[in-house]
Parts: C-alpha cells; structure tokens; sequence
C-alpha cells in the first residue's frame, strides 16, 4: 500500500521500506500468484518444456545431464 | 483443569497473542506490525530479530493487559506463515541473514532449472507440492550459496534451519528447542510426507545437510518450555501448526469431507482427507492437516488468489465503495446481479482452471447496469470461485461436501455467505469465534497438556455465530452457474491473443 493510501485511511505506524513504484505489496503478490499459476498451467508448461529443450540439450555420456548448448 | 492457553500467531504482517479460556473464548489480544522489507524487485524478507522482539513484546503486553500470571498459562501453541525461511548460527543464535517470506521470487531461476531437468513429477509425488519457489526448500538453497561462508558452516553442522515455529520456539527456549511439527515440515518441499521423514534424495538435490533440519513432532505434544527468563514462568509448548492448517483445526474439520475457508485477501480452502494422502487431479496441494498422537492426517489445499482483494480493488482502485463493509449494503440493494459476472483473473486463473493468459473480465453489461449490480457480482465472483475449488477437492476425495465453514475478513459478509450456501447447495457456518488460526493452536497445546480432554470435546465448544443453508432452486443455481462457467471460458487465453 502506498504511503498516500495509508494517510487516506487513516492508518499510523506501518513501516514501509520504499519499493520504487506503488502498490508494492500488490505487485509481489501478484508476482507469486502469476509465477504459481504458470508453474501448474497445462499450455505454459508445455511451452516452457518446449522452450527448454530447444535451449538446453542432453550431453552424451553424462548420464542425462543437461548442459547449455 | 484451571487456567488458559496462550496462542502465538505469528503472520506474514503482524505478531498477535490470543489468550484464550477452556471454552475457546478470546480473553485477550494483543497484535503488533513490524517491517515488511522489498530489497529487489519480487524480494520480500523480514528481520527474524524483529519477529522475535514482536512476538515477545506482545506475549508481555497480554498478559499484562488481562492480568493473567505466567503460572496461570497452562500451554502455549504456535501457529505461522508457512514456508518463510530462516537461518541461524547454532553457536551465536543469530540469523545469518533475513527471513525469506514465503511470496518471495528470488529463486524462481533455480525453480526453472530444476523443472527443467525433470524433477517436478518426483517432488510432487513426495511432497504433494507444485515446485514453486513458494515453499522452503530452493530459499536454504539460496542462503546457502549467496552468504559468504555459509554452506561450509552448514556442512559442519554450525547452522540451524526452521521455519518460523522453529525459530520462535528456538528463541523462547533460550536455545534449547529445534524442532517443527508435520505441518509445517510438509511445506519446506523436503519433507517426504508418505514416509514421514526428511528425504535424503530431495536434499541432495537441494544441497541441504541434514544436520541444519529440525527434528520433526506431532502438532501437539510436549516441544519442550518457554523459559522463565522470557515468560516468567517455566510454561510447556505443546502444539504447533502452520497457519492454514491450524484454522483447519480451530474449525473443528476433523473428519474427512469437513473443509474450511478463510476469506481474506485470498481465499485459502483446506478440506480433511483424513489418513488418505489423495493426490489432486486438479492441480491441488497434497499436504499434512494434522499430527496427532503418532499418526497424521492429510489435507487437500486450494486458493482462490483473488478473494477479498476484488472487495479491496472495488475499494481502492475502482473508487466504487469506501468500505469494504459497504459492499454488503450495495449488493443487497439489488435482487440480483443484472446479469453482470465478473471474472476477477488480475493475475490468471488458479485452482481447477489454471490458466495464466486469463485476465480479469466482466461481462453482461447493459444500459441498465448500475454500480450495486456491479459490486454485487463483484462479491458473487468470490463464492463462484471458492465453489470451484470445493468442486475439484470433492471430485478428488470422491465424496460431496457436508458443510463449509468459514473465517476471515469477509466471513462478516451476510450476503457473501448466503450466496456462497446457495451457490454449493450446502451449508455454510461461521463460528462465534474467528479467530481459528490462533484457536488451532491453543486447541493443539491444550490437547497435549489435557487442558482439553479430547478432540470430541473441543467439538463441543464449537459455536455457531451463523449459520447460511442454501435457500435457491436447484434450475437457478445451474442457471447461475452455468453462466459464471461461460464467463470464464471466455476470459481464458486472453494474454495469448495479445
């Protein structure tokens, strides 16, 4: 909540260190939430996979391990 | 047996301390604020010190508020954010550095990397969790390989571990405690939750030494003693849940089926499995509700992620109301929404629809529209969503929902309650007291101390403050459903097509 928001509803005493921008505890918040919902997303967890495998590739004899191309 | 336990609800903005009486009545409340601190960009971290000192701070005030002496404290239970992590030096009892609260994103790369490589099917398999940075596991990780020194300090067991029960009953014991309960070991994503121990596979992965962990117990039991330097009396800690299962225990949901809501900001459900740990079908958490005499039982977990934050953004940003009680007032002017349904997806849909393209949308608009409709189906929008979750833990236990009992902010919302009933078809009960987060945890200690003689008789304290049945035909409730399903078809994808 922004330090206005505060004033406006009256409330005292809430320390706030200063994240440039308002509304910071909305934007993490929203962060987390966006961040869980894509991780369980059936079409974005395709399309990470998809993205993944094009970026990283198995390296023979490492037993699977996955290396930057 | 005389005297009263001593609940500790350490939360994400606030350290609270509810004193409550052997029929489950609030004595006293005492609540103190303390920083919230954003270092970068989707960082959150608090000052384990400052916690601690909140916490101490308001256990003193209590007590001298109600006048309740320490010798009169039968037990005190803990109940806490869940998942926020914090690491201290055995030796100096101090944190090597701050809490890392549970909504921090810092390690969502190592999260990728690890998905990447294949180990998401495992995790979830042994922690009934999503990965996701939410849970503690990647956050030792990154204390771990960012402070100077500090995995070779963990590799030669210098270094403790906890989440925030840990650390409070770390610090009220003077040192002598290190510990956890089920609970909130079932949300570190290192805790094997079928064979109920740390597993060494996921903290090789992690690259935890075993040696910083807790040792795991019932959520009520004997933990060990507050001293008597800080409570002024030697006085037993004996129950300890993380937050959303510790209301789950406050509401009384102890048998299978039983499911609870705590309406704030998000809406948190919670429904009882009982002994079964039910994988979801849904994109649900599988997580512990409860250790009890040797034995857990499981929950099935599920958020709406915009609950009471579409009252707040009625509120703050849409200027539509100057209170969030005034949405009550708005939405009962009207005898319906009008045909307005509002889709309240600012950040993607969660549980069951899992769609992060989707964003918030209202449809049905017309030229007789009016602000109260507009609230109205605003505050709909929460008992739609809270019902689709149940829906989904109902079709993954295989069973109805008996009832639903509710807490939290907007629980004081008649009319979000009687729609929620008639929207489920099932009743839905808000106990006398809502503070179940704090009465789980006072239940918990009591339970161990025989304060409270049994779970059946902490049943019987449980109170009815109101009670919602459904009132709406079943051809009007399909109506009405049917209608917010087409409202989020329709709002899906919406991020992909731009």
């Amino acid at each position: 909540m922004a330090r206005p928001e505060l004033k406006r509803r009256r409330i005292k005493n809430v320390p706030i260190t200063e994240y440039p921008g308002l509304h910071h505890e909305w934007r993490v918040w929203d962060m987390a939430v966006e961040d869980f919902i894509r991780r369980v997303d059936p079409e974005t967890v395709r399309r990470r996979d998809e993205e993944l495998r094009n970026r990283w590739m198995a390296v023979p004899g490492t037993c699977g391990r996955l290396v930057k191309e | 047996m005389s005297g009263y336990i001593m609940a500790l609800d350490q939360g994400t903005t606030s350290s609270r301390c509810i004193i409550f009486n052997e029929k489950g009545e609030i004595v006293t409340t005492t609540q103190r604020e303390f920083r919230q601190i954003y270092p970068e960009n989707g960082w959150v971290e608090h000052d384990p010190n400052e916690i601690w000192a909140s916490q101490l701070s308001v256990m003193t005030e209590a007590k001298a508020q109600s006048g309740i002496m320490p010798e009169e404290i039968q037990a005190i239970g803990i109940t806490n954010q869940r998942e926020t992590t914090i690491v201290w030096d055995r030796k100096t009892g101090q944190p090597v550095y701050n809490a890392i609260v549970w909504q921090c994103r810092r390690t969502a790369a190592m999260i990728d990397e690890i998905v990447a490589k294949g180990y998401g099917p495992m995790i979830k398999a042994k922690t009934g969790l999503v990965v996701d940075p939410y849970f503690s596991a990647s956050k030792i990780k990154w204390i771990l390989d960012n402070v100077p020194g500090a995995r070779a300090k963990a590799e030669a067991g210098e270094l403790a571990f906890g989440t925030v029960d840990t650390w409070l009953m770390y610090k009220l014991s003077d040192g002598a405690i290190h510990a956890t309960d089920y609970t909130n070991a079932s949300r570190t994503m290192l805790y094997n939750i079928h064979e109920l121990c740390w597993d060494k596979e996921l903290l090789e992965l992690f690259g935890v030494p075993e040696s910083m962990l807790p040792e795991v117990k019932d959520s009520s039991g004997l933990f060990g003693y507050a001293s008597v330097e800080n409570m002024g009396a030697r006085v037993p800690i004996a129950g300890v849940a993380g937050d959303q299962q510790s209301a789950l225990f406050g509401q009384c949901c102890f048998a299978p089926g039983e499911a609870k809501n705590t309406y704030g900001t998000g809406g948190f459900l919670l429904m009882n499995t009982g002994e079964q740990a039910i994988e979801s079908k849904h994109g649900l958490l599988t997580t512990i509700a409860v250790g009890l005499n040797g034995k857990v039982e499981y929950a099935l977990e599920g958020s709406v992620f915009v609950s009471g934050a579409v009252i707040q953004w009625l509120r703050d940003e849409m200027r539509m109301i100057r209170s969030a009680a005034e949405s009550e007032k708005y939405a009962t002017a009207v005898p319906d929404s009008n045909g307005v349904y509002i889709v309240p997806a600012f950040t993607g849909l969660g549980a069951p629809h899992w769609d992060a393209y989707a964003r918030g949308t209202v449809f049905g608009l017309t030229r007789g529209t009016k602000k109260e409709h507009f609230i109205r189906a605003a505050l709909e929008s929460m008992a739609y969503q809270t019902a689709d979750v149940l829906q989904a833990m109902a079709e993954d236990l295989g069973s109805p929902l008996a009832a639903l009992r509710v807490d939290g902010g907007a629980s004081a919302n008649n009319f979000l309650l009687q729609f929620q009933a008639d929207i489920l078809g099932a009743p839905v009960q808000r106990p006398v007291v809502i503070e179940t987060t704090a009465l789980g945890a006072a239940y918990l200690a009591g339970l161990a101390v025989g304060y409270y003689e049994s779970r059946e008789k902490i049943q019987e304290n449980w109170a009815v403050g109101g009670e919602y049945d459904p009132t709406m035909d079943a051809a009007k409730r399909e109506e009405l459903l049917e209608g917010w399903r087409d409202a989020v078809r329709r709002s899906g994808g919406w991020l992909a097509r731009n």
